[in-house]
């Protein structure tokens, strides 16, 4: 089915070919014919969308400016403060929270751009997820195969795009928690530089790794929204201040002068072949030339478990103590461990970052882009458990991330390609750059799209 | 590193931090920690004194006048 780019909404609600509130309203109504199936929203904000729908009607009715996303409905993962709603991040516990007294920083920019947000989108509970189930809600569905998995913690922004719901959703990226649904839903997805955008009036998992970013079907919307969201943040201490730098006027300079490699050893091992065949028609499609060694990509791994499982748990130490049974069983145990980590293993592994940072970025010297598998595999069953990889029966939750974790370990730029025509199922890739070089990652992604490499179809629902 | 036995370290964390384990969440906890152990174990084995630097760096701000 035909559903229009944020870009095409935008062109047409400015130059009042549609209103904004017809957009908004046919949006609407396919979250209502058929999320009951999905389970992308966990909230609906129907009356705030329609009301900020007439307020960009009456904007171009009084000949006032529009931003560049007017008229364009997106929706949030429930972690984001949404005035008047308690930010869930994905748990029963936050229910009992007041509601959120103002929108997050990244909400009000989107506002300020022209967007609708259309409500809030389901997650893995307080985002420790790789798979978009979750026991309070219900999974988020796989809009291209209901039975499986839509991946996580963003589970509700990768289906609800891929549905055709939104053409734009937000989510956060801890080890990998945009890219895998990115992946798993077929859908284009952006984890820009650890410190490019604010984190502020979202609710944390883990300070040291949290990214926030975009999910949208085609890399130049990627780049529209993303833009949208750039520039600094006192109130968020790792927001690194820089000015906007906006990437959409960069996507027509194609692959002009790219160097690309391929990354080796760890992220060619375990994968099942579809997934590294993804990153092959990649490869081939971005003529790369050579092959390079991330060192210590399993250390890194560990080391990002580590931080991730301390400082989340640490916390949620109060809510651990009063409420552990009303977590989701998938994430209790976990944080319950995590709770409990030696401080040594935590200093260490945050020691060991900087090591790996420095030996990662000196590869940046000879190439400008490396690509990854975005995951092992193509999208598991909802409540599988274990799965095939490398020879070996592993388990699914935490091997979904495999090849995404040593990346955002050291906050490196990522656009998640969706690839498709390797099985019925899409697959993703990342193509990382060094940090903010978020125009090169979206350069690629768009002459991908252009080339018909990378797609992102609509769901048949 | 030392071998790790994660019951011990439940039995003796645990009541320290004000945290319960109930019967039904101790393996799944135990399990955890046994993976957390082994990922210690890997990222110990890499880091020496020459690495001293932690990634995160404190920097003081300045007073707003």
């Amino acid at each position: 089915m035909s559903v229009p780019t944020a870009a095409a909404i935008a062109r047409a609600v400015a130059a009042g070919e549609v209103s904004a509130r017809a957009v908004a309203q046919a949006a609407l109504e396919r979250i209502a014919a058929h999320d009951g199936r999905v389970g992308a929203f966990t909230d609906v904000t129907a009356a705030r969308a329609l009301a900020e729908a007439e307020a960009v009607d009456l904007a171009r009715a009084s000949g006032r400016p529009l931003g560049p996303l007017a008229g364009v409905p997106y929706a949030v993962k429930n972690l984001f403060d949404i005035a008047r709603l308690p930010t869930l991040a994905g748990s029963a516990i936050n229910r009992d929270h007041p509601p959120a007294a103002t929108d997050a920083a990244l909400v009000a920019r989107l506002g300020r751009a022209g967007a609708v947000l259309l409500g809030g989108l389901n997650m893995g509970e307080y985002a420790y997820d790789f798979t978009g189930e979750n026991a309070h809600y219900g999974p988020s569905r796989n809009p291209h195969d209901l039975e499986r998995m839509s991946g996580g913690s963003s589970g509700g922004s990768g289906a609800a795009v891929a549905a055709g719901f939104v053409p734009l959703a937000l989510g956060s990226d801890t080890n990998g928690s945009i890219r895998v649904p990115s992946a798993l839903c077929g859908v284009f997805g952006l984890k820009p530089t650890y410190g490019r955008l604010p984190r502020t009036g979202s609710f944390p998992f883990c300070d040291s790794l949290d990214h926030l970013g975009p999910f949208a079907r085609s890399a130049g919307d990627l780049a529209l929204c993303y833009d949208a969201l750039q520039g600094p943040d006192p109130h968020d201490p790792a927001c690194a201040g820089r000015p906007v730098e906006p990437t959409l006027p960069e996507l027509a300079k194609g692959l002009d002068g790219l160097r690309v490699a391929v990354a080796g050893g760890y992220f060619r091992t375990g994968a099942q072949p579809e997934a590294l065949a993804a990153v092959d028609r990649v490869a081939k499609a971005l003529g790369a030339d050579r092959e390079v060694d991330l060192p210590e990509a399993q250390r890194a791994r560990a080391a990002a478990f580590l931080i991730t499982n301390a400082e989340s748990s640490a916390f949620h130490l109060d809510r651990l103590r009063r409420r552990a049974g009303d977590f989701d069983p998938d994430t209790r145990d976990r944080f319950l461990a995590g709770a409990m980590l030696p401080a040594a293993w935590v200093v260490k592994a945050q020691r060991f970052r900087r090591w790996y940072h420095d030996r990662v970025l000196s590869l940046f010297r000879d190439v400008d882009l490396i690509l990854a598998p975005g995951t092992p595999c193509p999208a598991p069953r909802i409540g599988q458990k274990t799965m095939a990889l490398g020879g070996a029966e592993v388990a699914v939750r935490p091997n979904l991330g495999l090849y995404t974790q040593p990346i955002s370990f050291i906050g490196l730029p990522v656009a998640a390609v969706p690839v498709w025509g390797l099985g019925s199922l899409p697959l993703g890739v990342q193509v990382i750059a060094a940090p903010w070089r978020e125009d090169l990652c979206l350069r690629a992604a768009a002459a991908l799209e252009a080339m018909g490499v990378a797609s992102a179809p609509v769901a048949r629902l | 590193m030392t071998s790790f036995d994660s019951d011990r370290h439940i039995d003796a964390l645990a009541p320290a931090l004000g945290l319960e384990i109930r019967p039904e969440w101790r393996a799944g906890v135990a399990g955890f920690l046994t993976v957390a152990a082994a990922m210690a174990e890997l990222v110990e084995a890499a880091v020496d004194d020459s690495m001293a630097e932690a990634a995160p760096v404190y920097r003081p701000g300045e007073v707003a006048r």
